[in-house]
């Protein structure tokens, strides 16, 4: 296959919307030379045009790639990700310590309660029958002694 | 830090015979009123754990209880518990090692087939605490 035929087929294959990129810039250094078909010298104009275009673009992307850094490549991103992870695992254990040592939870036969207000109630009532066992006697006193 | 957290919370009766009864494997738990408290609600009361029972027991768990109130003041000098026994009233009192600054109460009454116990830890734990609970 010569450059002519090589330019019409990707002429054609251009119009229709097929052609590759790396096709795309062949057909653009194609319209560039010598050997364009009278028929399609129409197009020749087009294709210098988005020739032009297509080797700005890449020096455009190519300074654009050697500027831009990942952000989380960037010193201030990693500061604010560690500050982040920080908060967040050290919250995560606060509240998990406070709520290993938080209980309030009564189970009236086998029935679970969490109202503050009932447990509470429980406790001081069971309290009280306990300090109330000893209070006909001097045992109480006598704990208090002992144990203090 | 969180496993030993865990740990503390499972294990505060640790090492006492009793603690086979706060699990429930003396009196099912269906037939118990068990409280369970621990944290700010009990710093008003110089406590940090509160933990109880109350249930009818069958003579059978009676025995068992007791058997087991027995090893637990096996060996312990006189002065850190307190029993008291007649024909309506079975008590007993013990004070536990303390764990650094935090001390530890156990008190178990029987009023006829009746029971309480009482398993309490903090700075303050000591009868008095009870009847300070009790707004006596």
């Amino acid at each position: 296959m010569n450059n002519k035929d090589d330019i019409r087929i990707l002429t054609e294959r251009f119009f229709n919307g097929d052609t590759t990129i790396e096709e795309e810039k062949e057909l653009y250094r194609l319209y560039q030379g010598r050997y364009v078909p009278q028929d399609l010298q129409v197009y020749r104009e087009m294709m210098l045009d988005l020739a032009a275009i297509g080797v700005e673009e890449d020096t455009t992307t190519v300074k654009q790639e050697a500027i831009v850094i990942p952000i989380w490549r960037r010193p201030l991103f990693r500061w604010i990700a560690a500050v982040v992870a920080l908060v967040v695992i050290g919250g995560t254990t606060t509240l998990f310590i406070h709520n290993s040592e938080e209980e309030c939870v009564a189970y009236i036969y086998g029935q679970k309660v969490t109202d503050h207000n009932v447990v509470m109630n429980e406790l001081s009532q069971t309290a009280m029958s306990m300090a109330n066992s000893c209070g006909d006697d001097d045992v109480a006193q006598q704990l208090d002694e002992m144990f203090n | 830090m969180m496993l030993v957290s865990c740990q503390m919370v499972a294990l505060a009766q640790k090492g006492l015979h009793i603690e086979s009864l706060f699990a429930g494997k003396v009196v099912p738990q269906e037939r118990m009123v068990e409280t369970r408290v621990r944290g700010r609600s009990l710093s008003k009361y110089g406590l940090t754990y509160f933990h109880s029972l109350r249930f009818s027991m069958k003579d059978k768990e009676q025995k068992e209880i007791r058997r087991l109130l027995k090893q637990d003041l096996e060996g312990r000098p006189e002065q850190d518990y307190e029993t008291s026994s007649d024909y309506e009233n079975y008590k007993v009192f013990l004070q536990l090692p303390p764990q650094g600054t935090t001390k530890r109460m156990l008190c178990y009454r029987e009023h006829y087939e009746q029971v309480l116990v009482i398993y309490m830890e903090g700075p303050e734990a000591s009868f008095k605490t009870l009847e300070k609970m009790s707004n006596k």
